[in-house]
């Protein structure tokens, strides 16, 4: 392994298939990254850019049609990389019959932790996000921004090297949406390596060192958020495209030229 | 409902057990056109109950869980309208698998009868009937490759296309079946119906209950319905009068609807109840 | 094995909170206490017995295997679909763990019910705990297959065997050979002794004792070349036992052997003998109308053996609900489930009542030798049928449990969790 190298990608396709094998969609093309260990790395690009796919390569739920994924060195797959690794979905996806705690002690069982450490954790945790006062309650009748907590608490609870957040703030009030991204980079200045995907530029910016921006599957530009001249909105809108103007006219039945 | 690939099973099941049981039973009893009845309404009632209860489930219940439901209702459509039309549609969905496995019954039946005739005639157990069993045979195979090559060159989706194909396929064979004899139709049809009156009620039982209730306690609630009504109803033994080589009485089937109808409407206005007390 | 016990508890917790566990285990004691009152015997306390095993125990082992066969083939079809499987995926927890841990989880509710149920069935009127049940030992002969290989030479010289069986492949002949030696009769003639070697090999050190005052007996059952009832006459002995035989053919009868002072010098301790003392001669197919009963404990015992082999059936078809909700989705997994379980219960007896393979007709042959390979591949549950020998008081043996726990709880679980840790990833792929 590559002493600084987290994430390696190196030309890594992903074409999906139909049940003929003919390509469907080329949602990677090629794309090349490599994430440094204590860094925060952003994965930025529109919708449909094939920023999910990536990660689900990256986490071994996906398997590249070319190309090669190393995560620590290893195979994603194996149960090594597995072990140093955190993952919060973009959506929470959570047992919903399980209370607070119960999920995270279920996660910390997964991660091979003791009943000790599974609870010390877990109520620790629960403090962090602020679940503490429902950790008895059902998950399945929390709110999307709670549900949101519990996620992010379950992927933190093996203490990974590495976190691998897909939207972290999707859901979340404007106070949480701070309070993770001073969250985030507190985990990176203890030394975790993050790699995080958002639509919400202004986060990125605040929160990522690195970015890299992902369009048709290829990656259109890289490069440090501290080193931009423009803000990152103006960076993404210059790489990926301009933004289009709905053409309202004829569904609202009036002339252009009220426009 | 005809998209999902339990629907399409349960058609290729269905056709199987009327295809293969007269020809695999045949040379036991010797009785052609009774085993190619019993299959035939064997594999109408129980593939088409099967039908009625998990793809009705799975459908609305998909419905109400990814949330396309409120989507819809927050448009201008009422709640219970909206359950009424998706348990015509599943109505219709049904009506169109039971009419082909039940036009496939009519080619089998019509060639369990020749067999019969040939064997009368030669004094020789007549084990295979040839065209029939191929068409049989036919409706099992040819629909799939026929929607996987649709698939492969059209990009059709595979599962609905030969759910189709093999509707049309059937239901050709079934109107040349009866248009060489209208009598196989005229004694088997009102048998069907009589079949199909329990399983109509068993349907909207799914479907209204699937509003109120998770995958597993609808099925529950279809269960006992099905256990409820199919005695009450009796009418899988005036079916039996058939091989017996008997007719049922049209005022009988008339009958068996005009007491099936307040079960439907019971059930519809259910299903009306739990849409409009959603929340 | 956290990540075992981390998984089973999820699994177990979601039975219990979607409230099937206690729903089925409530249905399964209320059955067990109904059927009494719901279905009735042919009048006699035996035939009450059976009839409230076979309905009762066996309504309870169809109903929790159909509602945990439906949760085992929604499982992991129902987690991906809801993409919750992604993220124990990514999770350091080897994919056979996981399988395994919700098959156990599974396989534990499924135990539970069967428990509470044969618990229930101890509490009900007429059902002894203490009641003797037997271990049934039928004469050491040779195999089937040992004597249809000794068969085939002969068989195929015979002038009148056939054209068509002599020009069919020596193994057709030899499964039709088999079939027969099953069935073979043995014919006694009026005052000869018919004698067979018994193999106590698997039984305690005593074999011939009573146990609880229940003195060891012989299950026979007499027919004539006729196949008409006539009487019988006669005595079986075992070494100092014997009993007297006055009865009729074709009655399957349980003599119960006494000590005896007149015992024979050629009665060794390991020989059964008949003597017709009849006016006729007698028939018997060794090795199926004759059974030694040696008692093998109290009922209590077999029924928790029964119990551990109703596990071990319940294990085995929910491992593989489990292996197809790890490649199919949820109603198609639980469809196949139950058109392979339906195909597996009535293939046995197809095989049985279609032994003849030299049927021309080509979709027959078809036909027979699909059901023959289901029949084979699903031996390791369609075996099994200890409700049966509960009923018949025929004790369900301690060796026999172990091998099919090894089997059917272990090993073939085992190999449907390493094909599913291929499948279960490659299948992420597609969703």
């Amino acid at each position: 392994m590559d002493n600084q190298n987290i994430i390696t990608l190196d030309n890594v396709r992903k074409t999906f298939r139909d049940f003929w094998l003919r390509p469907t969609v080329a949602a990677v093309d090629g794309l090349t990254i490599s994430v440094r260990k204590g860094e925060v790395f952003g994965l930025l690009g529109p919708n449909g850019s094939g920023k999910s796919t990536t990660i689900k390569m990256i986490l071994g739920l996906l398997s590249p049609s070319a190309g090669e994924v190393k995560l620590f060195g290893l195979s994603p797959r194996s149960i090594e990389a597995r072990r140093r690794l955190g993952y919060l979905p973009e959506l929470s996806y959570l047992h919903p019959f399980l209370t607070a705690s119960e999920t995270l002690r279920y996660y910390a069982g997964l991660c091979g932790l003791s009943r000790k450490e599974a609870a010390s954790r877990t109520k620790e945790l629960l403090e962090m996000v602020g679940l503490s006062d429902v950790a008895s309650r059902s998950v399945g009748g929390f709110s999307k921004g709670m549900a949101r907590r519990v996620a992010l608490a379950a992927s933190l609870i093996g203490r990974p090297e590495l976190l691998i957040l897909d939207e972290p703030t999707s859901g979340l009030d404007p106070i949480s949406t701070k309070e993770v991204k001073t969250l985030v980079k507190a985990l990176a200045a203890g030394g975790m390596t993050v790699l995080m995907t958002s639509h919400l530029l202004a986060d990125a910016q605040d929160v990522c060192d690195r970015v890299t921006i992902v369009n048709h599957g290829k990656a259109v530009a890289e490069g440090e958020v501290s080193r931009l001249e423009t803000s990152l909105e103006e960076f993404f809108l210059a790489k990926v495209g301009d933004v289009k103007d709905f053409r309202l006219a004829p569904f609202l039945g009036v002339s252009e030229k009220i426009r | 409902m005809l998209s999902e690939p339990l629907s399409l099973l349960l058609l290729i099941s269905a056709l199987a057990i009327e295809v293969l049981a007269p020809v695999l039973h045949l040379h036991q009893f010797g009785e052609a056109v009774r085993t190619a009845r019993d299959a035939s309404f064997s594999a109408l009632f129980i593939c088409s109950t099967a039908f009625a209860v998990f793809a009705t489930i799975r459908v609305f219940r998909r419905e109400m869980e990814s949330g396309t439901f409120e989507m819809a209702v927050a448009h201008a459509v009422s709640r219970g309208g909206f359950f009424l039309a998706k348990a015509a549609g599943a109505f219709i969905a049904l009506s169109i698998f039971a009419l082909t496995v039940f036009s496939t019954a009519l080619v089998m039946h019509k060639g369990a009868a020749i067999g019969g005739e040939i064997a009368a005639a030669t004094g020789r157990l007549v084990r295979v009937y040839g065209p029939c069993v191929a068409f049989g045979m036919g409706a099992i195979v040819l629909p799939p490759v026929a929607a996987a090559a649709c698939n492969r060159f059209f990009r059709c989706r595979f599962v609905l296309t030969a759910f189709l194909f093999s509707a049309l396929y059937s239901l050709c064979g079934g109107i040349t079946a009866s248009v060489i004899s209208w009598g196989v139709t005229a004694r088997l049809f009102p048998a069907m119906l009589l079949v199909l009156c329990p399983i109509v009620a068993v349907l909207f039982s799914a479907a209204a209950f699937s509003m109120r209730f998770k995958a597993n306690g609808a099925a529950t609630a279809a269960a006992l319905t099905l256990a409820l009504i199919l005695p009450a109803m009796d009418n899988y033994y005036r079916v039996e009068a058939l091989s017996r080589g008997g007719a049922l009485e049209c005022a009988e089937v008339l009958l068996s609807i005009l007491f099936a109808l307040p079960a439907f409407a019971a059930f519809l206005l259910i299903g009306v109840h739990f849409s409009m007390g959603r929340e | 094995m956290k990540a075992f016990f981390s998984i089973f508890r999820l699994e177990f917790a979601s039975l219990v909170r979607s409230f099937t566990l206690p729903l089925l285990a409530g249905a399964a004691v209320a059955w067990m206490f109904a059927v009494p009152q719901v279905i009735t015997g042919d009048g006699t306390l035996d035939g009450a017995r059976e009839v409230y095993l076979r309905y009762g125990l066996g309504g309870v082992f169809a109903l929790t295997l159909v509602s945990l066969l439906a949760s085992a083939s929604g499982s992991f079809a129902r987690e991906r679909s809801e993409k919750r499987l992604q993220l124990t995926l990514v999770r350091p927890v080897r994919y056979q763990l996981l399988f395994l841990a919700k098959c156990a989880a599974l396989t534990t509710a499924g135990a539970i019910v069967l428990a509470l149920a044969c618990l229930a069935s101890l509490s009900v009127p007429g059902e002894n705990a203490e009641r003797v049940c037997y271990h049934v030992l039928r004469p050491s002969l040779p195999s089937p297959r040992e004597e249809a290989r000794a068969m085939y030479d002969a068989y195929m010289k015979d002038p009148d065997t056939p054209e068509e069986v002599k020009k069919a492949s020596r193994s057709t002949v030899m499964r039709l050979l088999e079939f027969r030696a099953v069935d073979h009769y043995q014919t006694i003639s009026t005052n000869m002794v018919a004698v067979w070697r018994i193999d106590f090999s698997s039984v305690g050190k005593e074999p011939l004792s009573a146990e609880k005052g229940v003195p060891p007996a012989v299950r026979l059952r007499l027919s004539n070349m006729q196949d008409l009832r006539e009487d019988v006459a006669g005595y079986l002995a075992i070494g100092s036992l014997r009993a007297s035989v006055s009865n009729q053919t074709q009655a399957v009868l349980t003599f119960p052997l006494s000590p005896s002072s007149s015992a024979s010098e050629s009665n060794r301790n390991d020989v059964l003998s008949f003597t017709n003392l009849g006016d006729k001669p007698l028939m018997l197919r060794p090795r199926k109308d004759v059974a030694l009963l040696v008692p093998a404990g109290v009922y209590a015992f077999n029924l928790f053996r029964a119990w551990c082999e109703l596990v071990s059936m319940l294990a085995l078809i929910l491992s593989f609900g489990l292996f197809l909700s790890s490649a199919l989705g949820r109603p198609v997994a639980l469809f196949s489930a139950i058109v392979i379980l339906a195909v597996s219960e009535a293939s046995p007896s197809v095989v049985s009542q279609y032994p003849d393979e030299l049927e021309t007709k080509l979709s027959d042959r078809i036909a027979l030798t699909v059901t023959r390979f289901m029949a084979e591949v699903t031996r390791p549950v369609s075996s099994l049928n200890p409700l049966e020998r509960l009923s018949l008081d025929e004790c369900v043996e301690a060796r026999e449990v172990c091998r099919v726990a090894l089997m059917n709880i272990f090993l073939l679980p085992l190999v449907f969790a390493f094909i599913s840790s291929f499948v279960l990833p490659r299948k992420q792929d597609e969703a």
